[in-house]
């Protein structure tokens, strides 16, 4: 299998503080790779280095066999970001939007066809902040999306969203990955990491502290002798909230 | 860095944010509007009225050579003159509606009586002019306000003058320099004149200081600074571009304004708009 991102003894310092620890992975083409972690725990910190949004203390990442340190502005042409409390210029369209980062990786961008496929076609003649949130998260991957990157990140992208426009995120995130893209996303939603990814870092305090397929990691939980105390439900509240409320988007 | 792909970002960010700060309503307002209505305010208030000399003159003398003497000082475009006895005039000097109060005495005639009063022009080369029999000054008492300085110093000015030419009349002493005043091109500069130069530069030093500066900081508060970083282009040509908005609406700003001014207002421009345009371009480099 072809590893598109690797990561070599990464480590973040802010003075005293290591925000990320002397961490190694990789990620492989075509795969949803999930970094779990509490709040505070580093997955920010260890995305945006593999961004090239923050510089790297010591150790070394690669993209598509390209050292980020080296040549940050070819790693960033060919990855797509989507951070966690981006924002767009008040007053341009979406279809504005699209075509001005378009332009800023040298492309022509058909925005429409971007649009539609994150469903927000019907609003490209609109301004940024008249969006709902899932309807902006949304926005931002489409933006995210504009280079054709051969890799996506996104930074807890269903953070604050309602059921209903979190499972819509999955199903996007879930078709980005049938074109060919591999994708890597932080959150601290279980469920999610459970539903959407094929692999998952847990990391705690700057260090992963295990990784493996979310199925795995359960087994070898269960085999540990854990028992949940409570026995399983056939249904949660979400299950309840999804029935009373529809499977359907609720935005206009 | 390639300097061509930088251009070509550049060219993209100036034309977006240009495009979304025409569409920025309170931008527009603090830019243009806030502007153009201190100058028709001030336009249209006659601040030139303002600059006149309040004089308040209390004539204790009350004849002819006195009254004479108010209606020259009347004649001087600079003085709004007020008459009205000492105490009346005083008072008005304390509330600050006269700048300058002159008692005219009553000895004021007795003065101008012991001058010749045919004067001939003709003078013979061994001419000397006669010591005048009262050669002791007279007296004439003059209040000012302290704190209208600068009213104070053009009305003592022009009653200094006034009273040299008198003297000199009274005297008998001839002109011997005259200061022959020939405007070359009377411009009649009013008040706007002046004030459009300062609403521009204005409006350019609120570009550069608020523009500029608070522009990033808001693209930065925002997250946008962060996610234009996350694309290739680089940080110098974000900043740079940014300088070319600016100074792209600091042209449109200042020729509107000018624009405005010459049409509504009639504001002379003195020198080449060319010359305003490049000063323009220079000004808000500055900053």
């Amino acid at each position: 299998m072809n590893k598109i991102i690797e990561v070599k003894n990464l480590t973040k310092k802010y003075g005293d503080f290591t925000a990320v620890d002397d961490i190694s992975f990789f990620v492989e083409s075509q795969e949803i790779f999930g970094i779990l972690g509490p709040n505070g725990a580093g997955k920010t910190t260890t995305l945006e280095m593999i961004e090239g949004l923050r510089k790297i203390d010591s150790g070394e990442v690669t993209v598509a066999g390209i050292n980020v340190s080296e040549d940050i502005n070819k790693v960033k042409s060919m990855i797509g970001v989507q951070l966690q409390a981006s924002s767009f210029f008040e007053y341009l369209t979406l279809e504005e939007l699209l075509i001005f980062f378009g332009n800023l990786y040298e492309r022509e961008v058909n925005s429409d066809e971007l649009l539609k496929e994150v469903e927000l076609l019907d609003k490209k003649k609109s301004y940024i902040n008249t969006l709902s949130g899932g309807q902006k998260q949304r926005f931002s991957i489409a933006s995210a999306l504009v280079n054709d990157p051969k890799a996506l990140f996104l930074d807890e992208p269903i953070t604050g969203l309602d059921p209903q426009a979190r499972r819509h995120l999955w199903e996007l995130i879930k078709q980005i990955r049938k074109k060919g893209k591999t994708v890597i996303i932080t959150t601290h939603y279980m469920d999610e990491a459970e539903v959407l990814c094929d692999r998952v870092a847990i990391m705690d305090q700057g260090k992963i502290i295990s990784l493996d397929t979310p199925l795995k990691l359960i087994q070898e939980l269960l085999g540990k002798g854990f028992e949940k105390k409570v026995i399983e439900q056939k249904a949660n509240l979400e299950d309840v909230f999804l029935d009373l409320t529809g499977h359907g988007l609720r935005e206009s | 860095m390639n300097i061509k792909k930088a251009l070509i970002s550049t060219k993209n960010i100036t034309y977006y944010a240009i495009k979304a700060f025409f569409r920025d309503r309170q931008a527009i307002f603090w830019s243009l509007f806030l502007p153009i209505m201190i100058m028709s305010i001030f336009g249209v208030m006659k601040f030139d009225e303002a600059a006149k000399v309040n004089l308040g003159i209390v004539d204790e003398a009350k004849n002819k050579s006195s009254i004479q003497l108010v209606d020259t000082l009347k004649k001087i475009d600079a003085l709004r003159i007020k008459e009205g006895d000492k105490d009346s005039e005083k008072k008005a000097l304390e509330k600050g509606d006269r700048d300058l109060v002159l008692i005219v005495p009553q000895k004021f005639s007795e003065q101008i009586m012991a001058a010749p009063q045919n004067i001939d022009l003709k003078v013979p080369a061994n001419w000397v002019p006669p010591i005048s029999q009262s050669s002791k000054p007279l007296n004439l008492e003059l209040y000012y306000n302290e704190g209208k300085a600068s009213n104070v110093q053009v009305g003592q000015t022009i009653l200094t003058q006034v009273f040299d030419k008198y003297s000199d009349m009274i005297t008998n002493t001839p002109d011997l320099f005259v200061l022959d005043k020939k405007p070359i091109s009377s411009r009649n500069l009013s008040y706007v004149d002046f004030l459009l130069p300062g609403i521009v530069a204005m409006g350019i030093m609120q570009m550069g200081i608020i523009g500029v500066a608070a522009g990033i900081v808001t693209w930065r508060e925002r997250g946008i600074l962060r996610r234009l970083l996350a694309t290739p282009v680089h940080p110098a040509t974000i900043i740079f571009s940014q300088i070319v908005t600016r100074l792209t609406i600091s042209i449109m700003q200042s020729a509107t304004i000018i624009t405005l001014g010459v049409a509504v207002f009639h504001v002379h421009i003195i020198g080449s708009f060319l010359n305003v345009f490049i000063l323009t371009i220079l000004g808000a480099q500055s900053f």
